[in-house]
């Protein structure tokens, strides 16, 4: 798999120890609780609230431009609570997306301007189209792929799709350099 | 250039207000969220809460729209990357995430409108409506109960939102 190299200005990005690559124009409210634990791409526009619940990403997290990453909400007795997004290992979320999910597991790609709302489930392997709404407390099984307005299933993926998906993350990642002077 | 500002409404530092603006008591601006009062003054109500990106803009359409206050009611919750220009809107609403209300649109009360709806000029939206797409746009009238669940869940959340966004966010005075 080949993939073209794309490289970034080294004074607009910082590196950290455990390979983080974070934009300076990204936004990210309460970086005390915001765990990135190594590996991923925030790029520029980006919004992270941290600021109303925890929000933890793993390993090769690639998240694009214009995104918004905001806890979800529940409601009961008369009242409303945050509570954590958690997000897991190698994951791609396209340009301009709004996601307010519960959890995202491994290997999950999210096309461009998707919208899922809050609470939300996204298991393993799955996949999201670009434009899919997926309505508030919806439960996508692993290796499916979703779409439309609002997100239905429409087929499913391979089970080669781990590996070539893990792969593709790495590659990403690595393609992605700072421009020599 | 005069900014009203009622008790007991937080706005973070980086949300941009601009122009003649009067906003309400009881309301929550997220960081990020922008009135633009370009031609004409805004009001705001009472216990409204604006989410990240989300914008509010009183700008003539032509060179022939005459100039006009936009008028915005109690207890209305505008979601992420909302753009709104219309200038009447009623109580109780939900505006849900990147839905455009064009200048010339009318809300009503109690009304509910889905992610990424597009509501054109000249449309009168009633009360206690429900748009949505399935995959083409959908109108639906829901009953009266609908204007207290939404007046119900706005309130909730602003009552959290009051003690958590002081704590990570600094806070205009």
């Amino acid at each position: 798999m080949e993939i073209e190299t794309k490289t970034f200005d080294p004074n607009q990005y910082l590196v950290t120890k455990p390979g983080n690559k974070i934009s300076n124009k990204s936004i990210l409210r309460g970086s005390q609780r915001i765990i990135l634990s190594g590996k991923s791409i925030i790029k520029e526009n980006t919004m992270i609230r941290g600021d109303l619940a925890t929000t933890s990403f793993g390993k090769f997290c690639i998240i694009e431009k214009d995104c918004v990453i905001k806890p979800p909400y529940r409601r009961f007795q008369n009242q409303v609570v945050f509570y954590q997004l958690s997000i897991g290992n190698f994951n791609i979320i396209g340009e301009n997306s709004v996601i307010s999910s519960a959890s995202i597991g491994n290997f999950v790609e999210i096309g461009k301007n998707c919208i899922i709302e809050r609470g939300c489930i996204l298991k393993d392997c799955c996949k999201i189209l670009d434009g899919t709404i997926l309505p508030a407390e919806t439960v996508v099984a692993p290796y499916q792929i979703y779409g439309g307005k609002p997100g239905k299933l429409i087929g499913s993926l391979p089970e080669s799709r781990l590996e070539y998906f893990q792969d593709y993350c790495i590659e990403l990642y690595n393609s992605f350099i700072p421009k020599k002077k | 250039m005069t900014l009203k500002i009622g008790q007991n409404t937080i706005i973070c530092d980086s949300s941009e207000l601009e122009g003649d603006i009067t906003i309400g008591s009881n309301c929550v601006l997220h960081p990020f969220s922008r009135i633009i009062a370009k031609d004409g003054p805004i009001v705001i109500g009472d216990g409204n809460l604006l989410e990240a990106n989300c914008v509010l803009i009183n700008e003539k359409k032509g060179t022939r729209d005459s100039s006009a206050p936009m008028r915005i009611g109690n207890y209305n919750r505008f979601e992420i990357g909302s753009e709104v220009r219309s200038l009447t809107i009623g109580n109780c609403n939900v505006i849900g995430i990147k839905t455009k209300l064009e200048r010339g649109s009318v809300l009503k009360d109690g009304i509910v409108i889905a992610p990424t709806v597009n509501v054109k000029d000249g449309v009168q939206v009633q009360n206690y409506t429900v748009m949505f797409h399935k995959p083409e746009l959908i109108v639906n009238i829901s009953s009266e109960s609908q204007k207290e669940e939404n007046k119900l869940s706005t309130t909730e959340q602003i009552d959290f939102l009051k003690n958590m966004l002081p704590k990570y966010n600094n806070i205009r005075n």
